[in-house]
């Protein structure tokens, strides 16, 4: 580290004057030094105290606005409400009747083999303070002759209850060909599929949630 | 600056819209500006901030000396001391003392002046200042008067100069160290009068021989000076005795003649020749310059003017009385006229006070100008604490109304018959239960009635990945987005057997494609695979009456995906 030698002898035979001057530059340099050192982060932290403030009345504008225009939008989304409750969202799942009306649906349309299976425990997919909105998953498995039977079974089934089922996926594969034998067994009142099909459900249906409802 | 120069710039200002300008600033200074700045500018001049209107010159000769007092460029008073004056330097003292705040220009015009031009060797910027110091030591090793300047004019070129210390020298010395004045000197007079003959006397235009010019010239406090200068340098100077005031003009013009035949004796030595053009100036009394122009001098051209109408003729006012021959005060503001004097010989003590007086001033202005920019910072940052407080307060006013209005906004809500989230939750539900359903019965009708005749669809399946995960058991965590994943329908078409032509199979499977594609205008229709090529690695066979069947059908897949 350098040595800083200051020759004080000297700086005394300074003319006054130039003492002066000197000791002016240096005491201003001091007073600048000082100012930004302790001025310039009280100005900083002011500077970002109204960041903050502005931030904050920015989002709560934002969020004001959101909110007054769900109040305005309010009206047409509660007839919306109304209309899908009306028309049994708000309805829970028939587990036995759904079983129950497939059956029923797979002897009416010839089916053969019908395999179902209910989840035991629905989703839970989404909330508001009053509704859950819950999920189930559906699965037939069944055998046919004619693919038309097959579409007026899922037909009868999507046609249950409107506005709970969404088809997950569905799958039609030809199983045996239509050969003599075949033919012969029909003509003989024989049903043998010719087709496998399977369709995948999920009904969806808003139920109250732990609290209890509106 | 040029004589031709000097000459034109004087016109310029004597033009007489410039004097109007010059008129109209003096009225606005004097009834403006001076009351306003007077008093500031009166003060920093006391201090030694800034320099004093007033300026003197000071030319120390053999036989005495000349104080010169100049206001800007006039001169407004002169003092002559002679050997024979009572107690000159007391006398120039109390003169000086009148403004100790101008600058004092000394300018030497003894005998004893040494001059010595050399060859620089080549060096670097930052090694030339101290190969020409120490070459000015080897030069003048006992001398403390002395110094150096590179000549512009000749490249590579210095030209060292010193004053001898004489006893006579060392009392001016002492004098002018115990000055308040700021003191710049001393100056060669002969170094800094050298351009003067080429300003008086311009050669003509479009001479090709070496041009050497000579000012001859009579000081009061010194003699007859003759000052020979060539391409811009002086190359020799003279000083002899002063011709006595009675002798005649023609004796003083005989001098003359024979002072010029002997320098230019000397001169030969420096280069001169016969064949070089040689103009002589004269400055002299009227009678003394009629006398000399009937001389045959063994000059090119002879011009001669009283220093009075050299003073004129080179704008700096009337420097003398008509009749007068000495060129005292030409001299000294000549050198006043000059930006800065050629070389100055100083003292220890004089060179640091002239560092001093520049520290000084350097300092005030860097004070006064940091003292400004501290102020500004402070008012700067003043307002900037203003502005933020008062940018806070309103800000804070804002946010108050603005939590005002949220409270009352929720309020509104809170009464609501069935709160907006629980609407919006159905809302949302219902509408994706609806935009995600449709009709399968309706699509696979679609693709049936696109298949050509023979063709049948063996297998089918469709997915919609944005079901997938929907049902079962509850899971823990944010669920992954599944928008970008949309439904696709895969499918198998399997073509007539009696169709065994790979280019015909793959024909109407691009076909069918494009039906498909244009039935299904909501789909995007691909081939996944096309039947492969039946002629190789397969039995073939069949009779005359029969079409000709192969081991397996041939087979299209294709995947419908649902556009966005």
């Amino acid at each position: 580290m350098a040595r800083l030698d200051i020759d004080l002898a000297k700086l005394k035979e300074l003319p006054l004057r130039l003492k002066i001057v000197l000791g002016v530059l240096a005491i201003e340099l001091v007073i600048l030094l000082a100012g930004y050192l302790i001025l310039d982060d009280a100005m900083a932290s002011r500077v970002a105290e109204v960041d903050r403030l502005r931030a904050g009345l920015s989002q709560l504008r934002r969020k004001n606005a959101q909110l007054l225009q769900d109040l305005d939008h309010y009206p047409a989304l509660k007839r919306r409400y109304d209309e899908a409750m009306a028309r049994g969202l708000g309805n829970p799942l028939d587990r036995a009747g759904v079983v129950s009306a497939a059956r029923d649906w797979s002897d009416r349309h010839r089916l053969t083999d019908l395999r179902f299976r209910l989840m035991p425990d629905p989703a839970k997919a989404a909330g508001s303070p009053h509704y859950v909105v819950e999920n189930d998953q559906v699965e037939f498995e069944d055998g046919g002759v004619f693919d038309s039977d097959v579409l007026d079974f899922w037909n009868a089934l999507l046609a249950q209850q409107p506005g709970h089922y969404r088809i997950a996926g569905f799958s039609l594969e030809r199983s045996h060909e239509v050969d003599e034998p075949t033919l012969n067994s029909l003509r003989h009142g024989t049903l043998t599929p010719l087709l496998k099909s399977k369709i995948d459900l999920v009904w969806t249906g808003i139920q109250p949630n732990v609290q209890g409802g509106p | 600056m040029p004589g031709r120069r000097r000459q034109s710039y004087a016109r310029f200002l004597e033009h007489p819209v410039l004097r109007a300008v010059r008129g109209r600033w003096a009225f606005l200074s004097q009834r403006w500006i001076e009351p306003l700045l007077g008093p500031l500018t009166r003060r920093l001049r006391r201090w030694g901030v800034l320099r004093s209107v007033n300026r003197f010159l000071l030319t120390i000769g053999d036989e005495g000396a000349t104080l010169v007092q100049l206001r800007g460029a006039e001169a407004v008073d002169a003092v002559l001391i002679g050997p024979e004056t009572e107690d000159g330097l007391g006398a120039l003292r109390s003169y000086l003392g009148k403004d100790p705040q101008a600058e004092l220009v000394v300018a030497a015009d003894v005998l004893e002046q040494m001059y010595r031009e050399e060859q620089i060797p080549k060096a670097s910027r930052f090694d030339r200042g101290k190969i020409l110091e120490r070459r000015l030591e080897v030069a003048f090793p006992h001398d403390r008067l002395k110094a150096v300047v590179p000549l512009s004019a000749a490249k590579g070129k210095a030209v060292f100069a010193a004053l001898p210390e004489t006893e006579y020298i060392r009392e001016w010395i002492g004098f002018l160290e115990s000055l308040s004045n700021p003191v710049t000197g001393f100056c060669l007079l002969p170094l800094e009068a050298s351009d003067l003959a080429e300003a008086l006397g311009p050669s003509p235009a479009g001479e090709t021989r070496q041009i050497w010019r000579v000012l001859a010239s009579q000081q009061a406090t010194s003699g007859f000076r003759q000052i020979f200068e060539t391409e811009g340098r002086m190359v020799v100077t003279r000083l002899s005795q002063r011709p006595s005031g009675d002798l005649p003009a023609e004796a003083v013009a005989q001098l003359i003649e024979r002072e010029l035949r002997s320098s230019i004796s000397y001169l030969k030595r420096l280069g001169y020749s016969e064949q070089d053009r040689l103009d002589l100036v004269v400055l002299d009394r009227p009678e003394v310059c009629r006398a000399v122009q009937e001389r045959d001098l063994p000059v090119a051209s002879l011009t001669a003017y009283t220093p009075h109408q050299a003073g004129l003729l080179l704008g700096l006012g009337e420097v003398a009385p008509e009749e007068s021959g000495f060129s005292d005060v030409l001299m000294a503001q000549w050198l006043a006229s000059k930006k800065r004097p050629e070389m100055v010989l100083d003292t220890p003590v004089l060179r640091q006070r002239s560092a001093y007086d520049r520290l000084f001033r350097t300092g005030f202005a860097v004070a006064a100008g940091l003292s400004l920019f501290t102020i500004f910072e402070l008012a700067n940052l003043a307002f900037d604490a203003f502005d933020t407080s008062t940018t806070s307060e309103v800000l804070g006013a804002q946010l108050a109304t603005e939590q005002r209005a949220a409270e009352s906004i929720s309020k509104r809500l809170s009464s609501l018959e069935i709160g907006m989230d629980d609407v919006t939750l159905v809302d949302r539900t219902a509408d994706a239960i609806e935009g995600e359903s449709f009709d399968p019965a309706a699509l696979l009708s679609a693709i049936a009635g696109q298949l050509g005749d023979g063709m049948a669809v063996d297998k089918l399946a469709y997915a919609d990945p944005r079901l997938a995960g929907e049902a079962g058991p509850p899971q823990a965590g944010p669920r992954t987005p599944k928008q970008s994943a949309l439904p696709t329908l895969t499918f198998t078409v399997r073509l007539p057997a009696s169709l065994i032509q790979t280019d015909v199979q793959r024909r109407q499977a691009k076909e069918l494609r494009d039906r498909l594609q244009t039935a299904l205008p909501a789909w995007q229709v691909d081939i996944t695979r096309l039947p492969a090529d039946a002629l190789h690695g397969q039995v073939i066979e069949g009779s005359s009456t029969q079409s000709i069947g192969v081991g397996t059908a041939a087979t299209i897949d294709y995947m419908l995906s649902r556009k966005a």
